[in-house]
């Protein structure tokens, strides 16, 4: 007896429209901010649309939701279809698509309002951070439901990578959300300097694997042999590749931290994995493309497939980039420069971007029974975007090449030969004017798809419920021959599945992270390192909520160009009191561990009000809100205690004096700039954040 | 560079050695898995996308 049932498309439709708004508003603002880069005018003299702002909210929209939506796109299509069941529930998909929206919107206006984490792409704050752990869990009951009630007894290999994403996105979120709030947007980071920065990668590099890569990969499996209408080159490949891929991508997190302060055995693991990742990762983009064997005749007509191809090849392009990223003799000259923005938008733009493309391609025409509008249409949108990819990526891989090598020059005298960081960032500006004529086309790209699917929804009509039939699985399983083996018990055993993933990923989170949170040596303290002054903490929270960190490091690594340039090299016990850490990631201004006492308080005045007149050719824009905005000091007491709760060594009760305490430092510092005839309020802004630069790195200076 | 990498690992080899034992241990796991599916089973794994009824 065959049983009737509906797959629903309209939660699929939901999503798809979803990720095509959020991927125009995403990349919009990715091009305003590429834009900035070469005229910094163009946050229109406001606070909430400066780079420092406009970063991460660029990165979270394409990651979360962009991405993200298509992952919910893809997974529920593809999920009913291989489970032979209607989604779990109505009302779960419902709220799952309206929770994500709304977390995003979320994100939409916290992020340029300064409310941040500043853990790159996991910026939100603290609320928002429980809003995506519950609407997570919602999708994931959505998903097992689905799976418990399938009618297909054994699971296809796409399936276990939405598991794999599941719960690894699940672990990784909470273990890095882990926040103790002071107000209802400002949370300090339970973990601190070394520890909190080795939390952060391990989260941020497994965001790009089980956020951008598992989840695109259980699409690939299932779309791909959809699209050339023949199996899957090699299924033992995927199993292996699979199993490979979930396990050593959760060790690679410490090569993000290569030659700074985490102890050297960490970095070691992180880089040892890394480079054992390309065989996985390999095995993936080969399966994928040998799919095609027999069907190249096809990629010729079908645009589809030539998104497809080219984002599998743009997913083996930076998955071979990406170790070799990994080694420490490239990545000393890689890391902080734009070659990692190229190597992230190779992925990103064309693996993820043209993935979704291919699919959104295929799935819209068959859920709204109508071809595509135009073929033309589409042809020409592959084109631009491949060509928007490489006018991205080749200039940026230039500039970052370019930037890298002038950095450690040095003259014949053993000079630096550009002692002025602004020096080697001039010379790249061309680059970045290129950089946002690529994004361009490959948004122009985008809208001609998006009028290409609202011409095609038009001519046909959302098949919402879509009818299909098939057999009940019988209530007991009787297994037979091969199927009393191991791995295809497992194939019917979704939670066995689930915990079985759980602990892949665990032993390598916890050999990798333990030993720096428990092994008192790993991270050597500094006698000489103390507290911030109230005014250097608020200072610091200002830092953070302009995001500065989004161009500025604060991480000397011991190279003698960088000594040279900046002081002696950051060690592990400057930082035991940074809650969160600020090392950065990237270095679009000059790193500013030992900023303290290099220029006076008058010239961070004027540099903050208008950098170019202290640096002519500067791309940094000016901050004038500081001056006029009043610093708010009543979180100072809720800030202290909190301090003090996470292991920061203020006595107790200083928390009442705190306040005092920063009014006599705001106006020993009000006082100086007097002297240089700049006359400003000691309860300014600008006061705390001058306060936290001079205070930067200056603990084990000799005085 | 070879040299200088494992310098660099000195003191914490145990860290490295363990873990790429556990993977080579799970990965000799899976891959005996392998050896022993049926291959009718593989096609039949492999097929299911393909026959959801929809084209």
């Amino acid at each position: 007896m065959t049983e009737k049932f509906y797959y629903d498309n309209k939660i699929v439709r939901n999503f798809a429209v979803a990720t095509i708004v959020w991927g125009i508003i995403g990349m919009t603002v990715g091009l305003l901010a590429a834009m900035q880069l070469f005229k910094p005018e163009l946050n229109m003299g406001s606070q909430y649309t400066t780079f420092g702002r406009i970063r991460p909210l660029h990165t979270n929209a394409v990651i979360f939701a962009f991405v993200g939506n298509a992952i919910f796109m893809g997974v529920y299509y593809s999920l009913q279809r291989l489970l032979k069941a209607r989604m779990f529930s109505d009302m779960l998909s419902k709220i799952h698509f309206w929770g994500w929206q709304l977390i995003i919107v979320s994100a939409v206006i916290t992020l340029p309002l300064g409310f941040t984490s500043s853990h790159e792409y996991a910026e939100l704050e603290w609320p928002i951070d429980i809003a995506i752990t519950v609407i997570w869990v919602v999708f994931g009951i959505n998903m097992f439901g689905t799976i418990i009630k399938r009618r297909e007894q054994h699971m296809y290999v796409a399936i276990w990578f939405y598991i794999a994403t599941f719960v690894t996105v699940a672990v990784l979120h909470i273990v890095n959300s882990f926040q103790l709030p002071i107000s209802l947007f400002k949370s300090y980071y339970l973990y601190a300097g070394v520890q909190d920065a080795l939390v952060q990668w391990w989260y941020g590099h497994n965001a790009v694997a089980f956020f951008l890569t598992t989840p695109y990969l259980g699409m690939m499996y299932y779309f791909l042999p959809k699209m050339a209408n023949r199996p899957v080159y090699s299924y033992k490949l995927s199993i292996l590749h699979f199993w490979s891929l979930i396990f050593i991508y959760i060790w690679a997190g410490p090569h993000h931290l290569l030659y700074t302060s985490l102890p050297s055995w960490a970095q070691s693991l992180g880089v040892v994995f890394s480079i054992m990742l390309i065989a996985p990762s390999w095995g993936g983009m080969i399966n994928g493309l040998l799919t095609l064997r027999g069907a190249w005749d096809k990629v010729r007509e079908d645009a589809t497939l030539k998104f497809m191809v080219v984002g599998l090849t743009a997913y083996g392009m930076a998955t071979f980039e990406g170790p070799m990223l990994a080694l420490k003799q490239i990545n000393a000259i890689a890391h902080y420069t734009d070659w990692i923005v190229a190597h992230v938008h190779v992925g990103a733009l064309g693996w993820n971007g043209f993935l979704t493309f291919g699919i959104l391609y295929w799935l819209i025409p068959r859920i709204y029974r109508t071809p595509l509008y135009s073929k033309k249409l589409a042809a020409f949108h592959f084109w631009i975007g491949t060509l928007g990819i490489i006018f991205y990526a080749v200039p940026l891989y230039f500039a970052g090449f370019t930037q890298g090598l002038m950095w450690k020059q040095f003259t014949e005298d053993g000079m630096l030969k550009y002692p002025n960081f602004l020096e080697t960032l001039l010379q790249i500006i061309p680059m970045y004017v290129l950089r946002a004529v690529g994004g361009a086309m490959y948004l122009i790209g985008v809208i001609v798809m998006t009028y290409n699917i609202i011409k095609t929804t038009r001519a046909g009509k959302l098949l919402a419920n879509e009818p299909a039939e098939a057999q009940p699985l019988s209530k007991t399983y009787e297994a037979v021959g091969s199927d009393r083996k191991i791995h295809r018990i497992l194939e019917r055993k979704p939670m066995v599945f689930m915990v079985l993933s759980l602990i892949v990923i665990l032993i390598g989170g916890m050999i990798e992270m333990m030993p720096t949170f428990t092994i008192k040596s790993n991270i050597p303290t500094i006698s000489s390192v103390k507290p911030y002054s109230p005014l250097e903490l608020q200072g610091r929270d200002l830092y953070i909520r302009e995001g500065c960190v989004s161009c500025h490091s604060q991480m000397i690594r011991p190279f003698r160009s960088e000594t040279e340039r900046y002081g002696e090299y950051s060690k592990a016990g400057e930082f035991v009191y940074d809650h969160p850490f600020l090392w950065g990631s990237k270095r679009i201004g000059p790193d500013l561990a030992r900023e303290g006492d290099k220029y006076s308080n008058a010239w961070h005045f004027n540099h903050l009000l208008d950098p170019q007149t202290m640096s002519p050719g500067s791309i940094m824009p000016p901050y004038e809100w500081l001056i006029n905005q009043k610093l708010d000091t009543t979180t100072t007491i809720a800030k202290i205690n909190a301090m003090r709760t996470l292991g920061v060594p203020y006595e107790l009760g200083f928390e009442h004096k705190a306040n005092s305490h920063l009014n006599n430092q705001a106006k020993e510092i009000a006082a100086d700039l007097r002297k240089s005839n700049v006359h400003v309020q000691s309860d300014k802004e600008i006061i705390a954040i001058i306060a936290y630069l001079q205070r930067l790195g200056t603990d084990i200076k000799a005085k | 560079m070879f040299k200088q990498f494992l310098n660099q690992v000195d003191g914490s080899q145990v860290y490295l050695i363990t873990s790429l034992g556990i993977f080579l241990l799970f990965f000799v796991m899976v891959a005996a898995l392998l050896l022993v599916m049926k291959k009718d089973k593989i096609k039949y794994m492999s097929e299911l996308p393909l026959k959801d009824n929809v084209q």
